[in-house]
């Protein structure tokens, strides 16, 4: 690391530190602890929203997902804008905010638990959050230990706890004022930082319309294992249907990565607390545009990039270094899940490109056996210095070689957008896009540190203990909790697009749980506490039933039902089922669990808070 | 054909191509037309008195 890039990693630190400690200067009560006063500008207040929202689950996860799967992500970025920023803002952030105040919720289970009177939902949420958040934490602590291992070369397990550390720092002290500072300076730095990666991507590959021409092209360059499940290339969708494995692909983009994503980013409660912290309707309406061209910017530009990462690939990318050594036959493991590994046997170069001596760029020379049709053949030549000259020739999934252990290797679509960075881009970029995967995952996993915290200790504790117990050691101590839960996922769980994967779990856990009661109660008077309960339970439940006994990969990763039925999936046998998302199930049972209870008592009198 | 104004030839890809820039010009619309014009709503009846903040900050 030079000192320049050192000097200015300090800077940025320096600068989130001391807003976080002006934050803390100026947090005087539990209001300004969870809803920074309620006075938030509403600049503010949208970039806080759109930097919690995008981490670098979105950047690098969701980013190295589209280097896979094309640009149908950008439905999802839709989703985002639309869903996340407009409909949220526009329907649901005037009403939350009203609500909040007037029944002084100072976050959402508490919000939940006022409007339907009932101690037991704000309890319930609580544990909910606290349970499932880590997951998602452990999604962003691994976008940013992806891109620390990929462009410092140092092993993933130290930087996934230095990553932890730095973020866990200065939200246990500064609370939501302090987070909303910071958040802002991260939104400007990563505002920055992917107007840059988008220009210069483009640029790359040629302009807008040849770059996507060249994508177009590549089409017979998908990997067979993805042209299987229905892949047709980068820029078409995958192919549409059911009933047969060719499809798959479409039921994961679609139900997981879109809708999972696109419509749980209504329930998140890190960003709903958001809407409470602006005084006025009027702050949310002016918020609107800024967050709306900030996720465009955000996801657009990561999706974007992410599927013209195999332009550069396979066209433009030329290594040149020192051969360290070759292994000669090594099992590249394809896909990993608990019961079943596949592997692609290969020759693997590994290149210093930096002169320091140690190989930090390792390529597939070629596919060996059944694999050679598989893999790419790279060009080799050999310079007159005595270096090496490798163009690859490869997609940006089999470009995305990582070591997974002493002696092993993956490919790793969570290393696309990180390996893309470093070699596509000069060195300085690096250091900016550090500081903004930094500014995107500190401001988004200190607010999911916040949450966590604050959902075990105010919203569990204190209702068990009552008013007078002091929840803020309980909230420390579940905001430690929850990071060592995320990172001891984000250490057994890595590969297999494991980020966008874990971020949609939490995301749609959240809709089907809480999205028709938290709507409901904003919008009628008539829906009651013993309707949202059925409703959060059913979502719940169910949510959870379809991840540890039909979702085939998570169900594998639990090995509950394989414990139980020896399968890894009760519908294992059955297409398509085992990669549908959990939410497509969950979500219209919890919906109509609420209405049918709602309906059925009506006789019962209305939750009561909105009497007030 | 905006296919080849784009480059990309699926309509649905292109589709949601140009209704991300579409989503994110109508946020920038609504806000510029209610943002300025509508009339700052009451802000509702102060909320009762935050609970101190039970020592966050630890003072002596």
């Amino acid at each position: 690391m030079k000192i320049w890039e050192v000097v200015a990693a300090l800077f940025y630190l320096f600068a989130v530190v001391y807003l976080g400690y002006l934050g803390w200067k100026r947090t005087r009560n539990a209001s300004d602890y969870m809803l920074a006063g309620r006075k938030a500008h509403p600049a503010v207040m949208a970039l806080s929203y759109g930097s919690t929202f995008i981490s670098t689950s979105a950047i690098v996860g969701f980013g190295g997902a589209a280097g896979m799967f094309g640009m149908s992500l950008l439905w999802l970025t839709f989703c985002n804008v639309f869903v996340g920023i407009f409909i949220a803002f526009v329907f649901l952030g005037g009403r939350t905010r009203r609500l909040g105040h007037a029944l002084d919720a100072h976050t959402f289970p508490e919000l939940l638990g006022r409007r339907y009177n009932s101690r037991s939902i704000q309890i319930f949420a609580g544990l909910v959050i606290f349970l499932f958040m880590p997951v998602y934490t452990a999604a962003v602590l691994i976008g940013g230990s992806e891109f620390i291992v990929t462009h410092f070369g140092v092993p993933y397990e130290p930087a996934l706890v230095t990553f932890a550390v730095l973020t866990a720092a200065y939200v246990m002290v500064g609370g939501l004022k302090g987070v909303m500072y910071t958040d802002a300076l991260q939104a400007g730095i990563m505002l920055a930082g992917m107007t840059v990666l988008l220009v210069a991507t483009y640029s790359l590959v040629g302009g807008v319309v040849s770059g996507h021409e060249a994508l177009t092209a590549m089409k017979a360059q998908v990997f067979a294992g993805h042209s299987a499940i229905g892949h047709q290339g980068w820029t078409s969708m995958p192919l549409f249907g059911w009933g047969d494995n060719r499809y798959n692909l479409w039921w994961i983009v679609v139900t997981t990565l879109v809708l999972g994503v696109g419509i749980g980013v209504l329930a998140q409660p890190q960003l709903i607390v958001r809407f409470m912290t602006v005084k006025s309707d009027r702050e949310l309406n002016r918020a609107v545009w800024v967050g709306g061209v900030f996720i465009l910017m955000m996801t657009g530009v990561a999706f974007t990039v992410g599927a013209l990462s195999n332009v550069y690939f396979f066209k433009h990318e030329v290594v040149r270094g020192r051969l360290i050594g070759t292994t000669e036959k090594a099992d590249v493991i394809a896909k990993q899940e608990r019961f079943e590994t596949r592997t692609l046997p290969c020759r693997l170069l590994h290149i210093d490109t930096t002169g320091n001596g140690s190989a930090d760029t390792h390529l597939v020379a070629a596919g060996l056996g059944k694999a050679e049709a598989l893999l790419p053949r790279a060009e080799i030549a050999t310079l007159a210095d005595g270096r090496v000259e490798v163009r690859p020739k490869s997609s940006s999934f089999l470009r995305a070689v990582v070591a997974s252990g002493p002696g092993t290797w993956m490919f790793n679509a969570d290393s696309i957008i990180p390996i893309y960075i470093t070699r596509a881009l000069p060195r300085w970029f690096g250091v900016l896009f550090l500081l903004t995967l930094l500014a995107a995952a500190m401001s988004t996993l200190s607010s999911q540190i916040h949450t966590m915290g604050t959902g075990i200790g105010h919203d569990v504790f204190k209702q068990l203990a009552g008013p007078q117990a002091r929840s803020i050691p309980v909230t420390r101590a579940g905001m430690m909790l929850g990071i060592l839960l995320a990172l001891a996922i984000g250490y057994y769980a890595r590969g297999g697009y494991v980020i966008a994967r874990a971020t949609a779990i939490f995301f749609g856990l959240c809709a089907a749980a809480f999205l028709p009661a938290f709507v409901g109660g904003l919008y009628s008077k008539r829906v009651t506490a013993g309707a949202a309960k059925a409703s959060i339970l059913t979502g719940a439940l169910v949510t959870t039933f379809w991840l540890v006994f039909i979702k085939d990969s998570e169900a594998q990763a639990l090995g509950i039902c394989n414990a139980l039925f020896g399968v890894k999936s009760l519908l294992a046998n059955t297409p398509n089922w085992p990669v549908v998302d959990p939410l497509i199930v969950a979500l219209p049972l919890s919906t109509l669990v609420l209405a049918a209870v709602t309906l059925m008592g009506c006789a019962e009198e209305p939750a009561g808070t909105l009497r007030r | 054909m905006i296919a080849d104004v784009i480059g990309i030839p699926d309509p649905w890809i292109w589709i949601a191509y140009l209704l991300c820039l579409v989503a994110a010009a109508l946020c920038v619309v609504y806000a510029a037309c209610l943002g300025r014009n509508r009339q700052a709503e009451q802000a509702p009846a102060p909320a009762p008195e935050s609970a101190p903040a039970e020592e966050m900050h630890t003072k002596a």
